[in-house]
């Protein structure tokens, strides 16, 4: 696909996800969490209620489409913590000098034998389960990642045969790094934001499906999955539409990340 | 010069299993210390509702020196570490070495079943695609798309609905037998087995132009012959280097899959250990996997060295 297709169908889908969660009642007049228990398990194509409704008697559809806005908040929030830890760590190692650089560069190598759920299950002992102790954990278990991103970066972009140049001809330090050295390390930094939108979408969904996430009756695809364990056997697309939702705000995620690293290349 | 080469081997090893296992007693320590309702709850609450009894928590106070000085827990607690004291549970009246090493067994079956059909999976996709250009190109294309996008608890309960109570082929729940391991595994192979296929096919590709693959056409040796016998252990080897990533996401993917399908295991009981804070266990847990993947990175990357030499030179 050409960067333009891949483009508009990454950007497409996040645009809808964004307009879900920012106006879920464009596309829903139900209420997520009010039970009915009169309407409870109605089979898919129900009148009024297409995708069916939960145990609770609440419409999937409606459920489904207020689960946006937890899934955006996870995603976003997330990724601007890993963001930002991480790059000021990242600067500091890949700007300080020798030894600051050993230091730090060690404690990411360090930090990378720690596979990065069993950090945030880590701090979610020590914070208690929750959305936003979830968040904290997703976004500082993925500091690591961007610090060793943008150290390896700026290391590469500081020795290249440009920037050695221009402080060859005299330009001062400051504006070396100002004008040569971070727009340069931005472009695979962001790529991996967008990545990483993707993937924190995953694991919160991962972490509330586990139980260490929003509490009931929250609308969230994680903790829909959770509830559809019981009726598997009987009504399988109540599992198979929050699954969907979050594969699809995933693959939005990769597919954007892949056009803005063509972009950038 | 073999020899000095597999003695330093051993002290680079030793020396970063030595450094990980202290920052991850420290940072462990660090989060027993900051976790609320542990660490205060344990010298003045009662604990019983977690089962921890009076003398229990006598004996916890005594074993960690929580009447001690900060610094002194400290240097007992990383001290205890090496010397594989890992604690004691505060809910199961057990040291934790004791818990883990009696539930690593299952872990571990899930772990190599999982990678040894992730093997198979890619190795067959890869193979047979790999005269196939646009077909291969756009399936490596999605896959690598799809791999990354479906959360692997949901790719389990996909694989529950359809073929353990739609067809019944398999056991839903439960760990015995190898018909129990099958969609457990499957259901971690599946991702990796994307990942490795998106490595794989254009290794194959690149290696069947190699001279030495067309000598052996040319000396008669069928196209797949040749491909099994020659091209394929060399398009492994970047397959060996990626170990890192997934042994982080075998560890999180056990955390996931044993819950998912009630299956015994290291994540069963970690799961459990984060929602009642049993903050000895998790530490424990964390701490031997980060030892665990030094050790197995360390490991692969002497093995790959050993297979093929060439890349020292690089």
């Amino acid at each position: 696909m050409t960067k333009h297709k891949l483009l508009l169908l990454g950007g497409g889908i996040w645009a809808l996800l964004v307009l879900a969660a920012l106006w879920p009642q464009l596309f829903t007049i139900h209420d997520p969490i009010r039970s009915n228990p009169l309407l409870a398990l109605k089979p898919l194509g129900t009148a009024g209620h297409w995708l069916g409704t939960d145990y609770l008697g609440r419409d999937v559809w409606a459920r489904l489409v207020h689960g946006a806005r937890p899934a955006m908040w996870m995603g976003l929030g997330a990724t601007v913590i890993a963001l930002t830890g991480g790059v000021i760590l990242g600067l500091i190692a890949g700007l300080g000098g020798k030894r600051v650089d050993g230091v730090l560069n060690g404690a990411f190598d360090v930090l990378f034998a720690f596979p990065d759920l069993l950090l945030a299950l880590l701090m979610i002992t020590m914070l208690g389960a929750g959305s936003f102790n979830a968040l904290l954990a997703i976004g500082i278990s993925g500091i690591p990642t961007f610090a060793r991103l943008m150290r390896g970066e700026i290391r590469r972009i500081r020795n290249s045969e440009f920037v050695q140049s221009s402080t060859a001809l005299g330009v001062s330090r400051r504006a070396s790094i100002l004008r040569h050295i971070l727009p340069n390390a931005a472009g695979p930094v962001v790529v991996l934001a967008s990545l990483f939108v993707g993937r924190a979408i995953t694991y919160g969904a991962s972490l509330s499906f586990l139980g260490l996430g929003p509490a009931r009756p929250t609308p969230e695809w994680g903790l829909m999955l959770a509830d559809a364990q019981l009726y598997l056997s009987m009504m399988p697309w109540l599992a198979i539409f929050p699954g969907i939702a979050i594969t699809l705000a995933a693959a939005a995620s990769v597919i954007l990340a892949r056009a803005l690293r063509r972009t950038s290349e | 010069m073999l020899h000095s080469l597999r003695e330093s081997f051993l002290v680079s090893l030793l020396f970063k299993v030595v450094v990980v296992t202290w920052a991850a007693a420290t940072i462990t320590f660090i989060v027993m210390h900051a976790t609320p309702g542990t660490y205060a709850d344990i010298l003045t609450s009662d604990l019983s509702q977690y089962g921890v009894t009076p003398e229990r928590r006598q004996e916890i106070i005594a074993a960690y020196g929580f009447d001690r000085p900060v610094w002194q827990q400290y240097f007992l607690y990383v001290g205890n570490v090496f010397r594989g004291n890992l604690g004691m549970s505060y809910a199961q009246s057990q040291p934790v070495a004791q818990i883990i090493s009696g539930q690593i067994l299952p872990t571990l079956q899930l772990a190599v079943a999982a990678i040894g059909l992730a093997l198979v999976l890619s190795v067959s996709i890869a193979v047979a695609t790999v005269r196939a250009g646009w077909f291969g190109r756009s399936l490596t294309s999605v896959l690598e798309v799809v791999v990354v996008s479906v959360p692997s608890f949901w790719l389990g309960l996909v694989l529950l609905t359809t073929l353990s109570f739609g067809l019944g082929w398999f056991p839903a729940s439960g760990s015995d037998g190898l018909r129990a391991l099958i969609l457990p595994a499957a259901t971690l192979a599946i991702p990796m087995a994307g990942t490795f296929v998106q490595i794989l096919r254009p290794e194959l590709q690149s290696e069947i132009q190699a001279p030495y693959f067309i000598t052996a056409r040319a000396r008669g040796r069928r196209f797949y012959v040749a491909v099994l016998g020659h091209a394929l252990t060399h398009a492994m080897l970047p397959i060996l280097t990626l170990s890192a990533s997934y042994f982080a996401f075998l560890v999180s993917g056990a955390v996931i899959v044993e819950n998912l399908f009630g299956r015994p295991g290291v994540g069963r009981i970690l799961l459990n250990a984060v929602v009642i804070k049993d903050v000895p266990l998790v530490s424990g847990i964390v701490i031997l996997s980060a030892v665990a993947f030094v050790v197995i990175n360390q490991s692969v990357d002497r093995l790959i060295l050993w297979i093929d030499p060439r890349i020292e030179k690089r």
